[in-house]
C-alpha cells in the first residue's frame, strides 16, 4: 500500500534522538545567559484568602536580592479561552489554592532567593474554602470567583440531538450508572522553566511551553510590550502531555523581574510545584442512562457530567463541551441528551491532559456498555459492532465522519487477545476486556476566532541543496520535528534525516497553534506538505527547462530529479542552484485552515475535527483476590491513525499514551487534603507507573487512509489513552464477576466489590 | 532545586573519630548513603551544623561470612547485601528484602546500617517546608499535634526499613559503638531492642553512638522469606511487609520468627502466632489461624497511601503465603 | 570549600565545591555538563542518574565531597567522537526516545546493566531500569533497545577493551 511512498510508512528514528542520547540537547535549563539571576515564586499557604497586604521591604533589603514584583505590578488578566481571562501573573485581590504564587523574587543564587521569599510578609484574610465540586454548586456565601451568577458554576453546558424520549420509550432495556474519574496530572520529567531576558526594550522568553505562540500573545498583553518585541522560543521540551499548554504565572514573572533588574532572569519550577501547577485532568462525577434494543441497538443515551475545576478557568470550558460532544463517538447514537457543569473549587486548576475532556466519559460510557451486555447476555464485542460508527456519516451533534476504522481496530483487538477463545473462559481470577473510543485530529476552530491558518509553514533550500523547514509547532517529545522533516522529505524526494527543522521560534517560524488537541500531525503536517509542494513546483519548473522534458514527468528520487525518458538526471542541489541562479533564493510556504465544520448550537464549536482517530483495547487481568491487587497481563492497542507516516514513531505514542490509561486506571489519583494540600506532591507519592506496574503494551497501527489528512494520517497519541482504562476494568469483570464504577481502582475497593458479590 | 541546608562536612577515617565528632558536636548527624538523610534535609526536616559522613569509616564497612553465621557492616551497600551468594543461600529473608528497597540505583547508594535506622515517615512529615507550613506542623517536626491522629499524644510515623523485619526474623544482633570520651566502645543486642514504638524517637542510639553492623546467627537450616506490599514495583517504600523464618525438624517448625514492617514505628515480632506455631506440624489450618493473629498484631493509622485496615489484611495474606511456602 | 579531584568522563578534574553541594549541582553548574538533568531532585525519578565508578547513582542524592577519587561517567562521555556507545545505537534505533528527558539516566543504568551482565532476559532488564521513570514511551522500547544492544554487546565490549 505504501510502495507510492518514499519515505512515508518506513521507520525513521528521530532526528533529534542522537543529540538526545548524547547530551547535546538544550532543554530550558541547560541554557544559561553571562549574569542570570534566580527567579522564586512565593506561594500562598492557604485555599481561599483575601490579601489584605504584602511587604516585600525586607526581602527588597537582603544583600543579594536584585528584585521583587508583586501582582500590582501586572495587573491585566490573561487565560488560555478569551471567554476564560481569570488569572493574573501573581494574586492581587485573593488567593483561590495552595500554591497560588503571590510575589517573585530574582537574586543572585538559589538559597538567596529562598532566604528572601521567607522575608516577604503577606496579610491574609481567610475565607471559607471549597473542596468539594457538590459543595461549589450550591454555596452562594462563599464566592471563589465573584463573577459566577449560580454559586460557584463557572458554566453549565447542555445539548439535545434527536428524539430523547421517544428513544427510551422505544427501548427494551434500559439502565442507568454513575461512575467517577478522579484527576491525574501530566508528570512530566521535566519541571517547567523559563529564562527570561528583557534588554534595549526587547524581550526573549525561552520557555518548556506547548504553545508559543498564545504564551507570546499572553506575554504581550499582560506585560504590556507589542509582540513585534517579544520573541518566545521553545528549546528541547521533556514532556508536557497538556501540563505545559497554557501560559503560566512563572513565564510572565520571569520576564517581569527580567524588565526589572535588567538582567537574564531563570525560573526553575521544583518538583511540587509542578504538581501545584497542574493544570490536569477534572475529577468527573458521571451519570448515565442508556435505553437498547434487545439486540444491543442504543436507542437513547442521557449523560450528567459534574467537572471539578479547581480555582481556574484554564481549558475547562472546552472540557466541559468535549466531555458531551465526544461521547458520540464511536458508537452511532440515534438520540442523546447532555447536561453538565463545571464548578471552582479552592483547588490547582485543572485543563487539558493528553486525551482531553473524553477519557472520563470514555471510561464510564465503555464500562456502562459492558454492563447493559452483560444484563442482556450479549457479547460485549457484538455490542460494539452493532452500534459501530461507519466511514463518511455525520453523527447527531454534527461531527463530520470521513475516514473510520473502529470496526477493524475492534476486529484487530478481539482477535489479537483470542477474545473467542478466553473471554469467559479462563480459569478464576484472569480475564479479559474490551474497550472502544475515538478522538479529534485537531480542533475545528482557533482558540481565539481569527480566519488565518491553524498551522503554517515555510521552507527554504539552500546551495548544497539542504532543506530548511520553518513552522511554529512545538515539538514536546512527540515527535512534531521528525513529522514535518518526513513530510517535506517525502514530497521533496530528499531523505528526512537530511532535513532541518527550526520549530517554535516566534521570531523565526510562522505561526502554529501549538501542541493540544491532537492537531500537529494532521495540521502541521498539511501546512507542510504544501509549503513542500510549493518549493518543488519551483523546482520541478527548473529541471524540466533543463531536462527538455514537460514537468509532470519530472521526479525527485532520494536526490536526484530524473525524468522518464530522459538520461540525463540532476541532483537535488544542482537543481536548486539552476533555480536561484533565475534571480532569488527557493523558498515555499504553505498553510493549513480546517473546512468550516459543525453545527450551529450553543457548544457547537467545540468536538468539530476534520477527521476523527479510532481506537479499540484489549487488556489481559489477573486479580488476587486476597489481596485487591490487579495485574494488567497484557494490553492490545489497536488504533486507527488513518496512515502510519512513521510506523516507529506511532507505535510509541500509542504505546505511552496507553500506559498512560494503565497508570490512570491502577495507581494515579491527584488528590487534594482537606485544608488544601496536595496528598502526593512528588514522584515518590504520586504513582506514575514504574516499568514493572505495566505490560508490554502491544500496538496494532490500523490505517483507514483519511482522504484530508497528511498522507492519509490522522491523529495518534491522545485517543490511544481512552479505551485502556475501560478495557482493564471490563476485564476485571470477566474474571472474578466484579464491576468497578471508581478510577483509579484500589486493591480496597476491588476486596470490597468482592465481599459484596459474595454476601448479597 | 531543592538545595541543602549549609552545613560543615566531616570524612572521619575511623571509628573512634566518627565517634568523637558526633560526641563533640551536639548538631551532627551521621550520614551514610544519604538516600534518607539528605532527602529529608532539602525538605528542610533536618538542618545539622555538621554532617559525619561513614563512607570513609573502615570498620563499618566489613563482610565476613562463616560457618559459625555472618556479621555485616552497617556501611554495606544494599546492592551489595542484595547480590551476595552467601547471603541469597542463608539468609534469604534479608537478600529479598534488600533487593525490595526502593530501587536498584538506590540501592547501589543506600546502605544496611542506613536502612536498619531509617527515619519514621508519614505523609505529614515527609514534605518540603512550605507544604508543613500550609498543612501546620506536627509533632515529629515543629509542631504540637499530630496531623495523622490529632488527640493523640504520640507520633505514629512508620518504620518503613525494608531489611530490619528480616534482620529481626532471623535473630541478628545489633552492634553499637559509644565513645566513652577516649574510644569506641561496643557492645551487641538483639536487633528488636534498637527500636522504640515511637515516631519521634525511633531508635536507641545516643548522639554519640553509631551502629556498626549486624551479627547473624549460623543459620542452621533456618529457611526464610520476605513479602513486601507497596503500590508500584519499585521505588516505594513498604505499605505493609512480613518477614518469616523457620526451619522444619521432623515434621515440625521450629524456632518460628514472624515480624511485621511499616505497619507501627517499630518493627513488630508476632509473638501469639510465634508461639502458635513453634514445635507444631504445618497445616493450612493452623497457617491461617497463625495468620489472623498476625493480622491482629498492629493497628496503623492513616498516614500513608493505602486504608489502614487494609494494609493489615495484606500482613495476614503475606504471613500466609510465606509460611506456606517456608513450612515444607 | 572543599577541593574534589575526580575524574569526570576520563578527564582528570579538579573543582572547588561547596560542603553542602551535590554532585547534580557540580556537574551542571560548575562544569556545564548539563546532559545530566534534574527530575525531582529527591531520589525518586532517575533523570539524575550517572555513573560512579560504573555504577548508577543519583546525583541529587551525591554530595559533590563524595566523588573524590572517583570514576564519573556523565551521558556526555559515553559515545567516542561520532561513534555512538552501543546503548545510544540501540535507544536511537528502536524508538526508545521521546522527549528525551529521562533518556541520560535511562542509557547510563542500561550500559552499567549490561557491562555486568550482558546477556540480560526481559524481566531482568525491567527490574534494573525501575527506579527511572519514563512517562512517554511506556517502556516497551526502551526495553527493545536494551535487548538490542545486548545481542551486539560482548563484540561492542570487547573492541572496547581494545
Amino acid at each position: 500500500m505504501n510502495s507510492t511512498f518514499q519515505y512515508v510508512g518506513k521507520d525513521l528514528p528521530r532526528i533529534d534522538a542522537v543529540a538526545k542520547l548524547t547530551g547535546d540537547a538544550q532543554y530550558t535549563d541547560d541554557l544559561h545567559l553571562p549574569g542570570t539571576l534566580v527567579g522564586k515564586l512565593l506561594r500562598s499557604p492557604h485555599a481561599h484568602a483575601r490579601i489584605r497586604g504584602i511587604d516585600v521591604s525586607k526581602a527588597e533589603a537582603l544583600p543579594g536580592v536584585k528584585g521583587v514584583v508583586v501582582g500590582t505590578d501586572a495587573p491585566i488578566r490573561f487565560g488560555i479561552l478569551p471567554a476564560a481571562k481569570d488569572e493574573t501573573a501573581l494574586a492581587i485581590e485573593k488567593v483561590r489554592y495552595v500554591g497560588e504564587p503571590v510575589a517573585g523574587v530574582a537574586a543572585v543564587d538559589e538559597r538567596t532567593a529562598l532566604q528572601a521569599l521567607k522575608l516577604i510578609e503577606v496579610d491574609y484574610e481567610l475565607l471559607p474554602a471549597i473542596f468539594d465540586p457538590y459543595e461549589a454548586l450550591t454555596r452562594e456565601d462563599v464566592k471563589i470567583h465573584e463573577g459566577c451568577k449560580e454559586a460557584n458554576v463557572e458554566r453549565r453546558g447542555s445539548l439535545e440531538f434527536g428524539q430523547v424520549d421517544a428513544g427510551f420509550a422505544d427501548a427494551d432495556y434500559i439502565r442507568e450508572d454513575s461512575f467517577f474519574k478522579e484527576a491525574i496530572t501530566h508528570a512530566p520529567l521535566e519541571t517547567h522553566v523559563a529564562l527570561a531576558n528583557y534588554r534595549d526594550g526587547k524581550l526573549t522568553l525561552w520557555s518548556t511551553t506547548q504553545v508559543p505562540h498564545s504564551v507570546h500573545r499572553s506575554i504581550s498583553e499582560v506585560l504590556e510590550i507589542p509582540m513585534d518585541r517579544v520573541r518566545v522560543i521553545k528549546p528541547t521540551l521533556g514532556g508536557g502531555f497538556g501540563g505545559k499548554g497554557e501560559p503560566f504565572s512563572f513565564e510572565f514573572v520571569a520576564c517581569m523581574l527580567s524588565r526589572k533588574c535588567g538582567r537574564p532572569v531563570k525560573i526553575v519550577h521544583t518538583r511540587e510545584e509542578v504538581f501545584l501547577s497542574h493544570r490536569g485532568r477534572h475529577p468527573m462525577h458521571m451519570k448515565l442512562r442508556t435505553g437498547v434494543k434487545k439486540d444491543g441497538t442504543i436507542t437513547a443515551v442521557v449523560f450528567h457530567n459534574l467537572l471539578d475545576g479547581g480555582s481556574y478557568g484554564s481549558y475547562g470550558l472546552v472540557t466541559l463541551y468535549y466531555s458531551g460532544q465526544l461521547l458520540t463517538l464511536p458508537y452511532s447514537l440515534p438520540a442523546y441528551r447532555f447536561d453538565a457543569a463545571r464548578v471552582f473549587t479552592n483547588k490547582p486548576a485543572c485543563g487539558a491532559l493528553r486525551g482531553h475532556g473524553a477519557v472520563g466519559p470514555r471510561f464510564a460510557f465503555e464500562v456502562h456498555l459492558d454492563r447493559i451486555a452483560a444484563d442482556l447476555g450479549l457479547d460485549p464485542l457484538e455490542i460494539r459492532r452493532k452500534n459501530a460508527l461507519q466511514p463518511n456519516t455525520m453523527t447527531l451533534n454534527e461531527l463530520r465522519i470521513t475516514s473510520c476504522g473502529f470496526e477493524e481496530c475492534l476486529e484487530k483487538a478481539s482477535q489479537a487477545i483470542g477474545w473467542e477463545e478466553r473471554r469467559g473462559k479462563l480459569p478464576r481470577g484472569r480475564g479479559v476486556g474490551l474497550a472502544g473510543g475515538g478522538y479529534i485530529s485537531g480542533a475545528g476552530n482557533a482558540i481565539y476566532y481569527n480566519p488565518m491558518p491553524h498551522s503554517n509553514v515555510n521552507i527554504s533550500v539552500d546551495r548544497g541543496g539542504g532543506v530548511t523547514v520553518f513552522c511554529g509547532a512545538s515539538d514536546i517529545g512527540q515527535g512534531s520535528d521528525t513529522m514535518l522533516a518526513l513530510v517535506a522529505g517525502e514530497i521533496l524526494g530528499v531523505r528526512p534525516d537530511a532535513v532541518k527543522v527550526v520549530s517554535a521560534d516566534t521570531d523565526t517560524t510562522p505561526v502554529d497553534l501549538g501542541s493540544y488537541s491532537s492537531r500537529v500531525t494532521f495540521m502541521a503536517g498539511n501546512a507542510c506538505k504544501s509549503a513542500a509542494l510549493d518549493v518543488r513546483g519551483k523546482i520541478l519548473a527548473i529541471v524540466a527547462e533543463h531536462l527538455g522534458v514537460a514537468a509532470e514527468a519530472v521526479r525527485i528520487t532520494d536526490g536526484v530529479a530524473s525524468a522518464k525518458g530522459c538520461e540525463r538526471t540532476l541532483s537535488f542541489a544542482q537543481a536548486v542552484v539552476l533555480a536561484e541562479s533565475k534571480g532569488a533564493p527557493i523558498f515555499g510556504s504553505g498553510g493549513y485552515t480546517p473546512p468550516k465544520m459543525g453545527g450551529s448550537y450553543r457548544g457547537a464549536g467545540v468536538g468539530p475535527s476534520p477527521a476523527y482517530s479510532f481506537g479499540a483495547h484489549a487488556a489481559e487481568v489477573e486479580v488476587d483476590e486476597e489481596t485487591g491487587v490487579v495485574k494488567v497481563l497484557r494490553l492490545v492497542a489497536a488504533h486507527d491513525l488513518g496512515r502510519a507516516l512513521n510506523p516507529l514513531a506511532a507505535a510509541g505514542q500509542v504505546q505511552g499514551a496507553a500506559v498512560n490509561g494503565l497508570g490512570e486506571v491502577l495507581l494515579e489519583s491527584h488528590v487534594i487534603l482537606p485544608g488544601g494540600q496536595h496528598a502526593s506532591p512528588s514522584f515518590l507519592e504520586y504513582k506514575m507507573p514504574t516499568m514493572l506496574d505495566v505490560p508490554d503494551v502491544e500496538p496494532i497501527l490500523v490505517e483507514s487512509v483519511d482522504p484530508e489528512g497528511p498522507f492519509g494520517a490522522k491523529e495518534c497519541g491522545e485517543g490511544s489513552l481512552h479505551p485502556s482504562i475501560p478495557a482493564v476494568i471490563n476485564a476485571i469483570y470477566d474474571a472474578v464477576g466484579i464491576w468497578l464504577h471508581n478510577a483509579p481502582i484500589t486493591p480496597e475497593a476491588v476486596l470490597e466489590a468482592l465481599r459484596k458479590r459474595k454476601t448479597p | 532545586m531543592m538545595p541543602l541546608p549549609k552545613f560543615h562536612l566531616e570524612r572521619p577515617q575511623s571509628l573512634a573519630a566518627a565517634l568523637r565528632l558526633l560526641a563533640e558536636s551536639p548538631d551532627a548527624l551521621p550520614l551514610a548513603g544519604g538516600t534518607d538523610l539528605l532527602v529529608s534535609m532539602k525538605q528542610g526536616l533536618y538542618a545539622p551544623g555538621t554532617v559525619v559522613d561513614l563512607k570513609k569509616v573502615p570498620e563499618l564497612g566489613s563482610l565476613e561470612i562463616g560457618a559459625g553465621g555472618a556479621f555485616l557492616g552497617a556501611a554495606l551497600k544494599l546492592a551489595a547485601v542484595r547480590d551476595e551468594p552467601a547471603l541469597k543461600e542463608r539468609y534469604a529473608a534479608l537478600s529479598e528484602a534488600a533487593a525490595a528497597v526502593a530501587s536498584p540505583n538506590i540501592q547501589n547508594m543506600g546502605t544496611l546500617g542506613g536502612n536498619v535506622c531509617l527515619d519514621t515517615r508519614c505523609w505529614y512529615f515527609n514534605q518540603s517546608e512550605f507544604w508543613r507550613h500550609s498543612k501546620g506542623y506536627c509533632l515529629k517536626k515543629d509542631g504540637d499535634i499530630c496531623q495523622a491522629a490529632p488527640g493523640a499524644k504520640r507520633c505514629f510515623a512508620v518504620f518503613s526499613s525494608d531489611t530490619a523485619p528480616a534482620l529481626i526474623a532471623l535473630g541478628a544482633r545489633a552492634q553499637v559503638a559509644s565513645w566513652d570520651g577516649e574510644s569506641a566502645q561496643l557492645r551487641e543486642f538483639p536487633l528488636e531492642e534498637l527500636y522504640r514504638e515511637d515516631g519521634i524517637s525511633r531508635i536507641a542510639l545516643g548522639q554519640d553512638e553509631l551502629l556498626v553492623g549486624l551479627r547473624l546467627p549460623e543459620s542452621r537450616g533456618v529457611k526464610s522469606g520476605y513479602l513486601k506490599y507497596r503500590k508500584r514495583g519499585a521505588i516505594d517504600y513498604p505499605l505493609a511487609s512480613v518477614a518469616v523464618a523457620l526451619r522444619m525438624a521432623d515434621g515440625v517448625m521450629k524456632d518460628v520468627r514472624i515480624v511485621l514492617g511499616a505497619l507501627a514505628s517499630a518493627p513488630v515480632i508476632a509473638f501469639e502466632a510465634m508461639e502458635l506455631l513453634e514445635g507444631a506440624q504445618p497445616s493450612p489450618e493452623l497457617l491461617t489461624r497463625a495468620a489472623e493473629l498476625v493480622g491482629k498484631r498492629t493497628c496503623p493509622v492513616k498516614n500513608q497511601a493505602g486504608t489502614p485496615a487494609h494494609r493489615k489484611s495484606i500482613a495476614r495474606v503475606y504471613c500466609q503465603r510465606l509460611l506456606t511456602g517456608l513450612a515444607k | 570549600m572543599i577541593i574534589v579531584k575526580m575524574t569526570v568522563n576520563g578527564n582528570p578534574i579538579e573543582v572547588g565545591v561547596g560542603d553542602e553541594e551535590t554532585l547534580l549541582e557540580t556537574l551542571r553548574q560548575r562544569l556545564g555538563l548539563t546532559g545530566t538533568k534534574q527530575g525531582c531532585d529527591l531520589g525518586d525519578c532517575g533523570s539524575c542518574t550517572v555513573l560512579i565508578d560504573g555504577k548508577p547513582a543519583l546525583s541529587c542524592l551525591t554530595l559533590a565531597a563524595d566523588a573524590e577519587g572517583r570514576e564519573i561517567t556523565t551521558i556526555e562521555g559515553l559515545a567516542h567522537g561520532e561513534d555512538l556507545h552501543p546503548v545510544q545505537r540501540a535507544f536511537h534505533e528502536a524508538g526508545a526516545v521521546q522527549c528525551g528527558f529521562c533518556t541520560p539516566g535511562m542509557v547510563l543504568t542500561a550500559k552499567a546493566l549490561l557491562d555486568a551482565n550482558p546477556n540480560p532476559d526481559r524481566d531482568t532488564i525491567k527490574g534494573a531500569l525501575a527506579g527511572n521513570l519514563c512517562r512517554c514511551t511506556g517502556y516497551v522500547k526502551i526495553v527493545d533497545a536494551v535487548e538490542n544492544a545486548a545481542k551486539v554487546y560482548p563484540r561492542a565490549r570487547v573492541e572496547e577493551a581494545r
